[in-house]
């Protein structure tokens, strides 16, 4: 008789779980660690040159438990927006986290006891900042490659005003790095991803607040007049 | 060598899931169905597999759950434990009234909603908080520094809180029927409001409900979270020593109509409302 219910609560576990998106550590950038005190909260590093997820691994080197906390700004410019957390984290032990960062600043909190505003590190964050209160929000990714004479898969895109993208740029070249900056209807930049790497990934998340036409090109040498470049229609 | 903090919140993770699960059971022997106990420990075993396993996985190996996706989890599976406790509270209240004026064999058929809804009770009272513990206990595992100690404290505070479970259901089958079934469904329905509380801190955290930093109080500097007391408020009623206001509105509006209706004066089996008639049935 137990074995129905077995095979119910497995299946509605699995599903329950399934909610959850699992994704593989960050592959290009190292592990950054937090060494998290009773009074002191170190993090390695502050720094980020470009949008992407940063992976953490707290350790707590002090008696009493703790917890820490990634914030971004939220409305009225206080750091209050969780970006990433994680809870429980005992004397002794270490915990591992991730936060998937957009341009701009960041405070990492460190909440000996579990409670109060914590000890905070500023960090910050190079790249398309993503103004308004969510930090990390985007409504929908665009996926397309760089190659050496043309960015492949944003033909035909099109945007509605307003429209936050996260935009993640495949380098497929073999030996050149790729940038992809885009310019608003008023020619000024509207954000971009950075210099990326063959064989590497790219991600901003941009906002596109008018409409109009957009341009888009890679800035690095003459790379445009090879063909990286292009345009895309918001609504 | 012992750590106190580590042990701490091993019982705060467990004592909650126990004193539900340790109800349950009472509420089932002092039914006369031990054989249905069983089927709750499906549920549960069911619940402590899958989240050591997962958070296993979590833990050991490069894969990660994103903190919205655990909070999302944690918030609904919460959310989810509610409703199944609540539905169980009442539908024992239903059963125990067959005790007073049917044959002992009636309540064979009373029990007929069976061995799944009372192993997917289980499921949820334990999973809900499983996959967080799982993880808080290997990383207690894999600790570098200090192991044994980790590994024994972490460990010792669940199993407190397992002792505790057990004591409060050896005690309440010490009760006599009417004040048991009374007082102990009660004890559910306020340990369920603050898994509701929790629930909705969850979702905030995650950011799908809006509030977050809007407390209604914050007196975490009097009631330390990681103090003894903090720990066994946190553990018994899920008491938050800096509450949302959402929170705060959610535990008063699942708290108060549900203690109404669970204290109001049981009725004959018919469904029109005529309180006045049958107030003393």
């Amino acid at each position: 008789m137990p074995a129905r219910p077995a095979l119910v609560i497995v299946a509605l576990g699995l599903a329950l779980v399934g909610c959850g998106t699992a994704t593989s550590a960050a592959d290009s950038s190292a592990t950054v660690a937090i060494k998290a005190g009773d009074s002191t909260c170190e993090v390695a590093k502050t720094s980020f040159a470009a949008p992407g997820t940063i992976a953490f691994e707290v350790q707590n080197v002090g008696k009493d438990v703790t917890e820490v906390y990634v914030y971004g700004k939220g409305s009225g410019g206080t750091f209050n927006k969780i970006a990433g957390e994680v809870e429980n984290i005992a004397p002794g032990t270490s915990r591992a986290f991730e936060v998937k960062v957009s341009g701009g600043d960041y405070e990492v909190a460190c909440k000996p006891g579990q409670k109060g505003s914590g000890t905070r590190t500023a960090l910050h964050v190079t790249g398309a900042s993503t103004t308004g209160t969510s930090a990390a929000a985007y409504d929908r990714e665009v996926e397309f490659s760089a190659r050496d004479d043309s960015f492949l898969g944003l033909t035909g895109l099109t945007a509605k005003a307003g429209e936050r993208i996260e935009f993640s740029m495949k380098n497929t070249s073999s030996n050149h790095p790729h940038e992809f900056e885009v310019f608003g209807p008023d020619g000024k930049v509207v954000g971009e991803i950075g210099p990326t790497g063959p064989g590497t990934t790219g991600e901003a998340i941009l906002e596109l607040t008018t409409a109009g036409t957009y341009t888009y090109m890679c800035g690095i040498s003459d790379h445009a007049s090879r063909g990286l470049r292009g345009s895309f229609t918001v609504r | 060598m012992f750590s106190v903090p580590t042990f701490l919140i091993g019982l705060r993770e467990g004592l909650e899931a126990s004193l539900v699960v340790g109800i349950l059971i009472a509420y089932l022997v002092k039914l006369g169905r031990r054989d249905a106990v069983s089927s709750l420990w499906v549920g549960v075993v069911a619940a402590v597999v899958l989240s050591l396993g997962f958070g296993a996985v979590l833990q050991f190996t490069s894969a990660n759950l994103s903190f919205e996706a655990q909070e999302r989890f944690g918030g609904f599976a919460s959310l989810v434990a509610v409703g199944f406790v609540t539905w169980m509270v009442f539908w024992m209240r239903r059963t125990a009234r067959f005790l007073k004026t049917e044959l002992h064999g009636r309540l064979t058929t009373a029990l007929t909603l069976g061995p799944l809804a009372l192993a997917l009770t289980g499921f949820v009272a334990v999973g809900r908080e499983g996959l967080e513990t799982a993880l808080f206990l290997w990383s207690a595992v894999q600790s570098t520094q200090q192991p044994v100690v980790s590994t024994s404290s972490a460990f010792g505070g669940l199993l407190a809180s397992v002792v505790l479970g057990y004591a409060f259901y050896k005690g309440a089958l010490n009760l006599n029927l009417k004040t048991f079934f009374t007082w102990t469904g009660a004890a559910l329905v306020v340990v369920a409001a603050g898994v509701c509380s929790y629930g909705i801190h969850d979702l905030q955290e995650a950011g799908l409900l809006p509030g977050l930093n809007t407390l209604a109080f914050d007196v975490s500097n009097t009631i330390a979270p990681s103090s003894w007391y903090g720990t066994l408020l946190k553990g018994i009623f899920n008491f938050q020593p800096a509450t949302t206001v959402l929170q705060a509105v959610a535990w008063v509006a699942y708290l108060a109509p549900v203690l109404w209706l669970f204290f109001r004066p049981s009725r004959a089996a018919v469904p029109a409302p005529t309180p006045q008639q049958t107030a003393s049935v």
